[in-house]
């Protein structure tokens, strides 16, 4: 429980947002693990079983709730003009923030703001973020704990970072133009 | 390359170093060029890594406490 504990919580955290279900999720999970321990071969094939089931359990959490916060994704896409350059006016296709000094990048304020952008994503685009970028897994690990195509996991993977950079530059862009 | 080859199709194989060589020297010539392309490229990254520290909590003490005695009760039924 020590070495998954917080992988668990991260990754129920993670999808339903939610304290509360996240504990729930956490106990189906160790439950389920405990009962079927001696079935494991291995610490690998343990970890996406782990991943597996805390992804499922926290996806169910979530039915019926899916539609309170998001917005629709391709609103926060980058948009393009015919000839393939990025549409919008100079300043904002030019923003670049990423040298913002870190204290304001790490602020309260710029973290609220990253943390409503990853509310507002869909919750199976928030599954494959939270593995990918904050545990780490590789897109075919994540594919299977998810029972996704890596296709689909790439492709759910960039929408939602772009989506979480759209709403960032449009906190951070506005006070860092180049 | 056009800037929404670079952004919608390229950037995240990019980053992970799986592009083909042919393609990556394409991206990286379009890169030397394109301002707005590497304004792009920077903030992606720095929204990835962003998003990896600001959610990387550990769960809470009280929370494992909750859970181990959750644990022993159900698994004491269950003998």
């Amino acid at each position: 429980m020590e070495h998954y504990g917080s992988r668990v919580y991260r990754l129920a955290r993670g999808i339903t947002r939610n304290e509360a279900d996240a504990e729930e999720v956490a106990q189906d999970v160790f439950l389920n693990l405990f009962r079927k321990i001696e079935t494991f071969e291995g610490r690998s094939a343990l970890g996406t079983w782990i991943y597996r089931v805390a992804a499922n359990a926290a996806l169910i959490k979530r039915r019926g709730k899916r539609f309170e916060l998001e917005v629709a994704l391709e609103e926060q896409l980058p948009t393009f003009l015919e000839d393939g350059h990025r549409a919008g006016d100079r300043a904002w296709v030019l923003a670049d923030w990423s040298r913002t000094p870190e204290e304001q990048m790490l602020s309260a304020e710029t973290r609220a703001v990253l943390n409503r952008a990853i509310d507002e994503l869909p919750d199976h685009y928030r599954a494959v973020l939270v593995l990918r970028d904050v545990e780490g897994l590789s897109n075919e690990e994540v594919a299977e704990a998810l029972g996704e195509s890596v296709p689909t996991v790439k492709s759910r993977l960039h929408r939602a970072r772009m989506a979480l950079r759209e709403q960032l530059t449009r906190h951070l862009g506005s006070e860092n133009k180049n | 390359m056009l800037c929404k080859e670079m952004i919608m199709d390229f950037l995240a194989d990019y980053l992970d170093g799986t592009l083909s060589s042919d393609i990556l020297a394409d991206l990286e010539r379009h890169l030397q060029d394109c301002t707005p392309c590497v304004a792009y490229l920077n903030t992606y990254k720095k929204t990835r890594d962003l998003t990896g520290q600001a959610a990387r909590v550990e769960m809470p003490e009280e929370m494992k406490v909750r859970l181990r005695e959750f644990l022993l009760k159900q698994l004491a039924k269950g003998r």
